[in-house]
């Protein structure tokens, strides 16, 4: 019989790469990164792009794999950032521990707002996330006393971490790089075995057809909560390691414009299509807001145009339009 | 004791009673078929009692115990399944993964966050079988969108199948299929209905006749007549109303 187990692996990097796992390529290109010259020298951009892949690929198993499409994830990486900030600066200092507070209550916030909208289709779904994401920014954005209001929460900050006899340094950018990229790799294994997993089967089914997967006696409306508070939870560890980049945490990171973006960067590398999609949508979405940003007062015109070039042409983004022309190349 | 039971089912669209004050029994081990003209409510009715919607009025019991209102997984669960009048599988799948993510349910699967699908007991066996029982061992591999109709057809059953109902509600399985595909259609309806319990709404009078242990002729909402074939194939009523003269 033929069956139709996926290579992701083949699909993901041809050629040299084929006998090696794709995510310890993605990871190898990652760790390269510092060495290369000219860029190699901005740490904190890498960093940033480590992250949001990291925020990216989680935020996929909602849209790519369970084909619901949030604008609100934003507030969970932004409620993230504030939960380690609140929780560096009233409790303790060790990373560890507010990475793990900043990460829990996102993913506390995302399974609430998950439990009102997992049961919403389309675009009732998508207002809804838009509306909890502003509602959140808003409150952030006044509750001075708790959140430092407009002038965010400042004074994080990265402390020297201690692996058993060893101690890292993470004021040091190179460091925190490393240290990120390890928390990044740890994450990108088990979201890529949760979307491989067979509850990662149900998503698929459900994004296909929920109706069907409903009368295949499958809760839905359960896993799409499931799927909406995991999302949340990675999106909220990358905001707590947003946090400690860049050593302060503002309302601005609720606000709708994350949301928009992380969903521009899943659909501009291909999210939809591939596992990785999100993380190159990631690294040229971040890079290019920054070289754009340095030459143009308006770069965020060349945001839209982008984002309108992607919907209208290359729906499946740049590794679906990537694989559709190796197809084509192999005739 | 009835596996389906309905008392007074009713539903509305607006102005329209599309399903009136229904009361039926349906039998175990028979194969009962609803015909009845277009709008007569007999889609209304199957997507009622299997929690597509809820009816305004009335109750649905499934083996005495009463199932109104409940959720569609949970009604699947109990043991009622059914295909639908436009396909509904996963067309962008391959047969394989069509089969495989309903079989893995009906064996308590999926759940598992971080297991590999690789080492659930006992789906890829059962994949296998299925696959096999429905002749499609060589297009496995192929996305289930190249198939033709009558073998879409088939998937589609076969996926309500791995649910493992007590039973099987068909909704015009024989739509849009050529004479070939509707007599492998209606041999296959005929073997499930030896094992399941099995409810075909249909307008192929000829497969209805040949197939049906007894007979419901819905119209304008309500129940005409019921019967064996014999006895509905004579019913004045439901000449008049919907077959028309028979020979």
């Amino acid at each position: 019989m033929i069956k139709s187990q996926s290579t992701a692996k083949q699909r993901a990097f041809p050629g040299l790469f084929r006998s090696i796992h794709p995510l310890a390529v993605m990871v190898i290109i990652f760790a390269a990164f510092p060495a290369i010259p000219l860029i190699g020298r901005f740490l904190s951009l890498g960093t940033e792009v480590v992250i949001w892949s990291l925020f990216a690929l989680g935020f996929n198993i909602l849209l790519g794999y369970t084909g619901l499409t949030s604008f609100g994830h934003g507030a969970y990486f932004g409620i993230g950032a504030y939960g380690a900030a609140i929780a560096f600066l009233r409790l303790s200092h060790s990373l560890w521990l507010c990475l793990l507070i900043g990460t829990l209550v996102g993913g506390l916030f995302a399974a609430l707002v998950g439990l009102i909208v997992a049961n919403k289709r389309g675009i009732y779904f998508s207002l809804l996330t838009i509306a909890f994401s502003q509602m959140f920014f808003f409150i952030a954005f006044r509750w001075d006393e708790f959140t430092g209001g407009e002038t965010g929460l400042t004074g994080i900050d990265r402390q020297t971490l201690k692996l058993v006899n060893l101690a890292v340094n993470l004021r040091n950018p190179i460091a925190y790089y490393y240290f990120v990229l390890a928390v990044f790799a740890l994450c990108a294994v088990i979201i890529w075995r949760i979307v491989h997993s067979p509850f990662g089967r149900v998503l698929r089914a459900i994004k296909e057809n929920e109706l069907r997967a409903k009368y295949l006696g499958y809760n839905t409306e359960a896993y799409k909560w499931a799927a909406f508070t995991i999302s949340g939870l990675f999106a909220a560890l990358g905001g707590s390691l947003y946090t400690f980049l860049i050593n302060s945490a503002y309302a601005f990171g609720l606000e709708w414009v994350q949301s928009g973006n992380v969903v521009m960067m899943t659909l501009l590398g291909g999210g939809t299509v591939s596992f990785f999609g999100p993380v190159v949508g990631a690294a040229i979405f971040i890079t290019c807001r920054d070289l754009l940003s340095a030459y143009f007062e308006h770069w965020l015109l060349f945001y839209g145009l982008l984002f309108v070039i992607v919907i209208l042409y290359v729906p499946t983004g740049i590794l679906g339009a990537a694989a559709k022309l190796r197809k084509k190349h192999k005739g | 004791m009835a596996i389906i039971r309905t008392e007074n089912v009713t539903k509305g669209f607006g102005g329209l009673i599309a399903v009136n004050r229904v009361s039926v029994d349906i039998h175990p081990e028979q194969l009962t078929s609803i015909i009845g003209p277009n709008g007569a409510g007999k889609s209304t009715f199957f997507n009622i009692i299997t929690g597509f919607f809820k009816p305004d009025e009335g109750r649905i019991f499934f083996r005495d115990e009463d199932i109104t209102g409940l959720p569609i997984h949970q009604i699947v669960r109990k043991g009622i399944s059914r295909s639908f009048q436009i396909l509904n599988i996963f067309e962008e799948s391959t047969v394989w993964d069509n089969v495989w993510v309903a079989v893995q349910g009906s064996l308590g699967y999926g759940k598992e966050l971080l297991g590999r699908v690789e080492k659930l007991a006992g789906v890829e066996e059962e994949t296998s079988r299925i696959i096999a029982e429905m002749g499609l061992e060589y297009e496995g591999g192929s996305q289930v969108k190249y198939l033709s109709y009558g073998e879409k057809r088939l998937l589609e059953i076969a996926l309500a199948l791995t649910t493992r109902p007590k039973i099987l509600l068909l909704d015009e399985p024989m739509s849009g299929l050529p004479a070939d595909e509707r007599r492998r259609i209606s041999a296959y309806i005929k073997q499930i209905a030896q094992a399941v319990t099995v409810v075909v709404v249909e307008h192929d009078m000829d497969v209805v006749m040949a197939i049906s242990d007894r007979i419901l002729v819905m119209y304008e909402g309500r129940i005409l007549a019921s019967g064996t074939p014999a006895e509905v194939r004579q019913d004045v009523r439901v000449q008049e109303a919907y077959l028309g003269a028979m020979p």
